[in-house]
């Protein structure tokens, strides 16, 4: 992981960079694993609500998603959009991890890294917001 | 097509350097490269014996952004790649450690693939049945390999990917010359 390969050595080696504040280094990890088991968790229940409706899951054919549709169909507790919730989130996990890198970067004044991840940050979201309008 | 025939070579050729180096993960001296040493790439990661840290020193970055770009343009065509390339660019030529190399790349898909997988989603192409089942196997994968990948040798692990590199690439050449 970024962190792994990338943060670690820069608050390690050069002895005069200032070091990643102690609570955002515990935090990113627990942020990312709490993404993950919330996702799988929405999924699992999904799934639960799905077998429990008696209703089928179509195998092949995709639900088109509509935004404004989605806190009725919460509320009411409806399988696909537990299961769409729980994608979104699990989707949303690693870009969140993008933008805690950037936190991070700013943290350190690491000014060539905050450029770069800044710059994956707006390609990342320039090519979602483009690709759903489209 | 056309492509799949310079696919198949270069990740036959890496999975050969792969296997070549098989026993030594990373070189201790490799060659010097400036833009790793202005990027302060080289790092250190936590050795699975328990011994502390080990070091490594990153070169061939370039080679590196050529098959980060093999990796883009097989994945928009074909819908595979990134780690068949970014793995043996990080591992064979960038003397990235195996370990380092696969949690990178597979951090580098997990956000790559969230913008395209974002925009199917949205477009309602995507099977909600087949999805909520890969993602329950893959998570439940995931954790175990996590849980498996500290007492597992690196003589193992690349062993391992260099096996898959080549089923990979022999199964990319049977879908294209039409047998599979």
């Amino acid at each position: 992981m970024i962190g792994k390969g990338v943060t670690e050595p820069r608050s390690a080696s050069p002895p005069s960079s200032p070091e990643v504040p102690e609570a955002l280094r515990r935090a990113i990890p627990r942020i990312v694993r709490f993404g993950m088991f919330l996702g799988l968790g929405l999924i699992v229940l999904g799934l639960v609500l799905y077998a429990s409706s008696g209703e089928g899951l179509s195998l092949t054919s995709g639900t088109p998603v509509h935004l404004h549709e989605l806190p009725g169909s919460l509320r009411s507790f409806a399988p696909v959009a537990v299961l769409l919730v729980g994608f979104l989130v699990l989707l949303a996990t690693p870009i969140t991890r993008v933008l805690a890198s950037l936190i991070e970067f700013e943290s350190i004044h690491d000014r060539p890294f905050v450029m770069i991840t800044g710059f994956v940050l707006v390609l990342l979201c320039v090519s979602i917001v483009v690709g759903i309008l489209a | 097509d056309v492509l799949v025939y310079l696919f198949v070579p270069v990740i036959l050729y890496s999975s050969f350097v792969m296997f070549r180096q098989r026993r030594a993960d990373v070189d201790p001296k490799p060659r010097p490269d400036r833009i790793a040493d202005r990027l302060r790439l080289h790092g250190t990661y936590p050795d699975p014996g328990g011994k502390g840290p080990i070091a490594y020193r990153v070169t061939g970055t370039r080679i590196g952004l050529f098959f980060g770009f093999l990796a883009g343009v097989s994945a928009g065509l074909l819908g595979i790649g990134g780690g068949v390339f970014k793995v043996p660019a990080m591992s064979g030529f960038m003397n990235v450690p195996i370990r380092v190399a696969s949690a990178t790349s597979n951090f580098m898909i997990g956000v790559t693939a969230a913008s395209g997988a974002l925009v199917y989603l949205f477009a309602g192409e995507v099977s909600f049945a087949v999805t909520a089942a890969v993602v329950i196997g893959v998570l439940a994968g995931g954790l175990l390999g996590v849980r498996v990948a500290p007492h597992a040798s690196t003589l193992g692990l690349r062993s391992a990917f260099v096996a898959v590199l080549v089923v990979a690439a022999v199964s990319m050449l049977l879908e294209v010359t039409g047998v599979l």
